[in-house]
């Protein structure tokens, strides 16, 4: 499998120490033409971001994050749970909560509220799979790349691929999921499309359906 | 002398349930705070008028103050947001050569902190401190995030927010309002 995006400056793969450095560099130079002190400081703040990331060892995450920002997949998650208590207790006890980050509690979105200052801490449910799902169907949903009778038999079908696509949708039982791999926790979910057309009905009295 | 030096000092702890705290902003936003006592105070110039009652000895407040609905309000940001021309720097670097969900992104981003700001502020538990310091430190920093009817406990007496505005938060003592 070869990476999506690698690095490259005229199709030469680069070390990614070079990338992040011609991308500083480059942002040093935007950043002498440019008056605004508070836009000088929005340079400086992308370069320190890239170097932040260097410097804290994440490089091998950031060139994923980087792959996974060209394919369509619902919002990364940091962490998933399959009880509010595992993830409470995670929260509870983390030196350093991924504040603000999306996580999955039983399958649904969640985002991390950690303020530092107070000390305050929790999950607060987030629409954000719906208003993805809902872009979706928007623009036109792709066919069904697989279909099943039954949620066992379409669970065994995705948990059998070691490395499936971020995102994939599938049929079970004359209804449209979407699978969806997160690789940087290793873990599968399947949501069902209905979770946009629940609410809908309950907004407008269930006149908006999803259509085949 | 806990307290910082732009503040008055804070009442003995049981002396706490018979003083008033006023957090207050001045037009070039200087905060000050200081404790006052109850006697002090007119509590009828708020328009605040909750309803307690004390039953088998324990004081139940019922304080008629309006929830807001963060999800509702997160969601219509996002709408709202999704529905106006992102700038256009971000856009040229989020189109076409990156999938969709940049300006999903760029608004779930924008609207997250008056979101986590909204549902900390309903307290999604009541507030506690175990010192009248660090209470009002906490106060200071976050006083707008505390919404009338809010409760805050300061080393066991309970608070109940009678006034929120303007950079400023008025608590007084939960047993206060019950007896008058």
């Amino acid at each position: 499998m070869s990476p999506a995006r690698a690095p490259n400056s005229g199709g030469v793969t680069m070390a990614i120490g070079d990338f992040i450095n011609n991308a500083v560099d480059l942002l040093g130079r935007v950043h002498e033409n440019t008056q605004s002190p508070e836009e000088k400081e929005w340079l400086v703040a992308a370069a320190d971001a890239l170097e932040f990331i260097w410097a804290t060892g994440q490089v091998y995450e950031f060139e994923d994050y980087r792959e996974d920002r060209d394919i369509d997949a619902p919002p990364l998650v940091v962490a998933a749970f399959k009880t509010r208590e595992e993830a409470d207790s995670w929260l509870a006890n983390n030196p350093k909560p991924p504040a603000m980050a999306y996580a999955l509690i039983a399958d649904e979105y969640y985002v991390v509220a950690y303020r530092r200052e107070s000390n305050w801490r929790t999950f607060l449910p987030h629409p954000t799979l719906e208003f993805y799902i809902e872009e979706m169907v928007r623009e036109g949903l792709p066919p069904a790349v697989a279909t099943f009778n039954t949620r066992e038999e379409a669970d065994a079908w995705f948990n059998g691929q070691a490395g499936p696509p971020a995102q994939t949708v599938i049929q079970i039982g004359g209804e449209r999921y979407l699978a969806v791999y997160y690789r940087n926790i290793n873990h599968r979910a399947i949501f069902p499309f209905s979770i946009v057309e629940r609410r809908k009905k309950g907004n407008d009295g269930g006149k908006e359906e999803l259509e085949e | 002398m806990t307290d910082d030096a732009t503040g008055s000092s804070s009442p003995a702890v049981e002396e706490l349930h018979r003083f008033v705290l006023v957090i207050q902003q001045s037009p070039n936003g200087h905060v000050t705070h200081s404790w006052r006592p109850v006697e002090e105070f007119d509590l009828s110039q708020f328009r605040l008028q909750p309803r307690a009652e004390k039953t088998a000895g324990r004081l139940v407040l019922a304080v008629a103050a309006r929830q807001r609905d963060c999800d509702e309000e997160n969601r219509q940001c996002v709408s709202e947001c999704m529905s106006t021309p992102i700038p256009r720097g971000f856009g040229h670097i989020t189109t076409p050569d990156r999938k969709k969900g940049g300006k999903k992104v760029y608004c779930e981003r924008r609207c997250m902190q008056p979101y986590l700001d909204c549902k900390n502020a309903q307290g999604e538990r009541i507030q506690e401190f175990s010192t009248a310091g660090k209470a009002v430190e906490w106060l200071r920093r976050y006083r707008q995030e505390i919404v009338v009817g809010g409760i805050v406990v300061i080393a066991g007496v309970a608070f109940v927010a009678v006034f929120s505005g303007g950079g400023g938060l008025i608590l007084v003592p939960a047993l206060l309002l019950a007896s008058s």
